[in-house]
């Protein structure tokens, strides 16, 4: 009687020791970051552009810190779902993410609902890329050149459709509209793939996609009128830029490694060290294959570059 | 010359087909697990094939796919809860055959047209790729919208004879089911009741979960005590693959042939898949049944036509991914990452520069086919004994399984709650009599009606021309109008000759009855 009473007494002193150890385990560990697998959160649908960026980004990150880095594509309402995740989450540097500064810009100052998180609920790590948007055209259009496509817009004012990936590019939109003083309609699709299906499929007359299309289009043989910076990208050297045109708009995007707020600078610097080595190794090729142009952005060169987008962004949405 | 010797050799290497076999083993038992399926088999293991060589990679991932595309229908025939979204109908028929004592039948009716089906899709992968890629971005908005629709027309065939009422209501509480969350266009929330985890809206594999796995457990345990539970009752029949395979070629071929050239070519269609295929291929055949009363009742239509749509809209689907880089599936858009991630680019430089690796991966693919086969046949004097095991120890193994698949989806604990939610619904559903494959149909279909519509009067208002007119503007569009007319009048003819042949019955009961 008295010998099951005991043993009992101490499977249940045993379980408690390992329950405590198994949660406690990783704060007493955590100068070894990172000592488990690390999550990265896409808010994006796999296959998209952004999770096909997250999972180069993911492999390369694996290489250098030894441990798993496995993404997490929580997709819905256009990437709002996954960004809440990512800013809730706890700030050990175990549960990370990838989103765009337009991304996130869009859904603070232009959505504004459903958001549970701000501007600054983020650890803005790195950023691992630079892109802008590329307007290209269907197969067997009758638009060869800009100054066609304007004339084609002002004959019909409001008739021409441009296939958009996802409500952030309206932005694009609207100020190539202005740029150009045309007036066309977007039309809103479920991620790029699907802009470029209806594309493909001559349903549209244009479509506004991030220059990592411009890989396919070329494939397609569709032409493409111009991409949407004031610099011209290195991976499509050949395409001008719509200022060079003379129509001056500029709408530069970025991917980046984020995390949620209050990351200890002891797991920030040990990101940014594997980010450091990663882009001087494979992850720069990697990046250019898929036709993305690499562009390191550390933690404090990121930091300038948002203060002056996120601002420039904020009037422009503000200003709509 | 060259190119063919070179794909023999790397299709025949052993670390090949020993992979190629392994994919396609992980994606049979994860598609028989109510909860996962291979979605998340190839997100999850998609990470293993960055080491591996690009077509042998490929091939696991593509025996993921295919694997999981019959691996549902096991426990569907089962215990009556499909593993995946992609064996909703299957089920229906399947279990009713093992009520029957007719198991093994159902088993290998389930694989042999899963077989059938997985290799014309492949064929048409391998042989018309070209052709059929032009056709999948032919689908617009007003194509995809007709399309959709007409997909909900096929709700007359899920009632199961039962009320066309509830069916209808069944539908459209599958489409308000669709449209809970925040919608992207308007940025506005619908129906979340201010509840934050709503935002996101509910997903497809919680509301299989929960109408499906959960609310048939619930049953099953509530059965349990009934001492009269077939579960006593079942004997095995001795019948063997090949006799089988001799029923489908006599008796079945139309209904074979008809549903995986319809899975082809709803894979195709980009934002479709496995699952809308199996369900149009389903009220297909129902609805074209010489023996409409058996059906629902343990017809092998209803097997055959479910299994082979499925499985051949894996092929399907490849086919605008690999030509134009659209996924034709959301299974087919995942593998779109390894293509990037080893640096292969969609398109015709797919075909020619690195031919060798593709055309592995398109051969490859009939291996998947093999396996699957090789897996069903030899493994279902094994499955069949899962009948054998006591409920009492299924029930909690299935709900475990199938709350862990539900929180695999999005890495959400409110998928969970969602699955419980409609589990609840569900029990409530079968109480009312009320069909829950309807509902699941809606809730597949809602979001593509409705943002295809959206789209329409977007670009219809654009060009100062009124919605309809826009719609009914391609040929294409006009000819699925016509079909979807065609199906509705079709389906209201068998809905009612079945009303009469049952009445009839029921007369011919009476009378009998009577007379003596």
């Amino acid at each position: 009687m008295k010998n099951s009473a005991r043993n009992k007494g101490l499977f249940a002193l045993v379980g408690l020791l390992c329950l405590l150890i198994l949660t406690t385990g990783s704060t007493i560990l955590a100068d070894n970051y990172p000592d488990k697998e690390i999550q990265l959160i896409v808010p994006f649908g796999a296959g998209g552009g952004t999770d096909k960026v997250a999972r180069v980004v993911a492999n390369a990150l694996e290489k250098q810190l030894g441990k798993p880095v496995v993404i997490i594509n929580k997709t819905s309402a256009g990437g709002i779902v996954g960004s809440n995740e990512i800013a809730k989450a706890k700030p050990d540097g175990y549960t990370l993410g990838v989103f765009s500064n337009t991304d996130v810009a869009q859904y603070v100052y232009a959505v504004k609902t459903g958001i549970q998180f701000n501007l600054d609920s983020f650890t803005y790590l790195a950023g691992v890329n630079e892109t802008g948007n590329i307007l290209i055209l269907p197969k067997n259009s009758k638009i060869k050149t800009t100054n066609d496509f304007i004339k084609e817009a002002k004959k019909k004012p409001g008739q021409l459709i441009v296939a958009l990936p996802s409500k952030t590019q309206s932005l694009d939109l609207k100020l190539m509209e202005k740029a150009m003083e045309i007036k066309v309609t977007g039309v809103v699709y479920d991620g790029g793939n699907k802009a470029f299906a209806d594309l493909l499929g001559g349903h549209v007359d244009a479509a506004i996609l991030s220059a990592q299309f411009s890989v396919n289009a070329k494939e397609q043989g569709l032409s493409i009128l111009g991409v949407m910076l004031d610099e011209r990208l290195e991976t499509i050297k050949e395409i001008s830029t719509f200022t060079e045109q003379g129509y001056q708009f500029s709408n530069p995007a970025a991917r980046m490694l984020v995390a949620p707020k209050g990351l200890s600078g002891d797991v920030v610097r040990n990101i940014e060290n594997a980010l450091q080595k990663a882009f001087q190794g494979e992850l720069s090729q990697a990046l250019l294959r898929m036709g993305e142009t690499p562009k390191y952005r550390d933690l404090s060169t990121l930091a300038k570059f948002l203060e002056k987008d996120f601002a420039m962004r904020a009037e422009l949405m503000n200003a709509k | 010359m060259d190119l063919m010797i070179s794909v023999i050799a790397s299709l025949f290497s052993v670390n090949n087909i020993l992979i190629c076999a392994l994919g396609t083993l992980v994606g049979v038992i994860f598609g028989s697990i109510p909860g996962l399926n291979g979605g998340i088999g190839v997100a999850v293991l998609l990470p293993l094939t960055y080491t591996m060589p690009p077509a042998v990679g490929l091939l696991f991932l593509g025996g993921i796919y295919m694997g999981s595309s019959y691996g549902g229908s096991l426990s569907a025939i089962l215990i009556n809860c499909p593993g995946t979204a992609e064996s909703s109908c299957t089920g229906i028929d399947g279990n009713a055959m093992v009520r029957k004592g007719r198991t093994k039948e159902a088993l290998y009716y389930s694989v042999l047209a899963s077989t059938i089906g997985g290799i014309i899709g492949v064929l048409a992968l391998i042989f018309f790729t070209p052709t059929l890629a032009k056709i999948s971005v032919k689908f617009g908005p007003s194509e995809m919208f007709l399309v959709t629709t007409c997909g909900l027309t096929i709700v007359g065939s899920l009632t199961g004879g039962k009320s066309i009422v509830k069916g209808i209501f069944a539908t459209l509480f599958g489409l308000f089911l669709a449209m809970i969350g925040i919608d992207e266009a308007s940025g506005s929330m619908r129906f979340t009741f201010g509840l934050q985890s709503l935002v996101g809206g509910i997903d497809l594999i919680p509301a299989v979960i929960g109408f499906f796995a959960l609310a048939e457990m619930v049953k099953q345990a509530a059965d349990l005590r009934n001492t009269n539970s077939f579960e006593n009752k079942i004997s095995f029949e001795n019948i063997k693959a090949f006799t089988v395979f001799k029923k489908i070629i006599a008796e079945h071929w139309v209904t074979l042939t008809k549903s995986s050239i319809l899975g082809t070519i709803i894979g195709l269609i980009p934002g479709t898949g496995g699952a809308i295929s199996s369900f149009l291929a389903y009220g297909e055949a129902r609805r074209s049944s010489k023996n409409i009363t058996e059906f629902g009742q343990g017809d092998p239509d209803g097997i055959i036509a479910p299994e082979s749509a499925n499985n051949a809209a894996v092929g399907g689907s490849l086919i605008p991914l690999l030509s134009l880089g659209i996924p034709g599936s959301s299974t087919s858009a995942i593998m779109f990452g390894a293509l990037t991630i080893h640096g292969l680019i969609p398109g015709q430089g797919l075909f020619t520069e690195h031919g060798v690796i593709t055309y592995t991966f398109l051969y490859g693919m009939l291996f998947t086919v093999f396996f699957m086969l090789l897996i069903g046949v030899y493994g279902i004097p094994i499955f069949s004994k899962i009948i054998n095991i006591k409920m009492g120890y299924i029930i909690p193994a299935v709900i475990i399984c199938s709350l862990i698949g539900a929180y695999s989806v999005r890495n959400s604990i409110l998928d969970v709650y969602i699955a419980i939610a409609l589990a609840i619904i569900g029990v409530l559903f079968q109480k009312l009599g009320i069909p829950a494959s309807p509902v699941i149909l809606g809730l597949i279909l809602g979001d593509l009606i409705e943002s295809n519509f959206m789209r329409c009067m977007v670009i219809a208002n654009a060009k100062n021309v009124h919605v309809i007119q826009y719609i009914l503007s391609s040929p294409l569009s006009i000819v699925i109008l016509l079909l979807t007319v065609f199906l509705i009048y079709t389906n209201l003819r068998a809905m009612l000759k079945e009303q009469k042949i049952k009445a009839n019955i029921q007369s011919n009961l009476l009378s009998k009855g009577t007379e003596e």
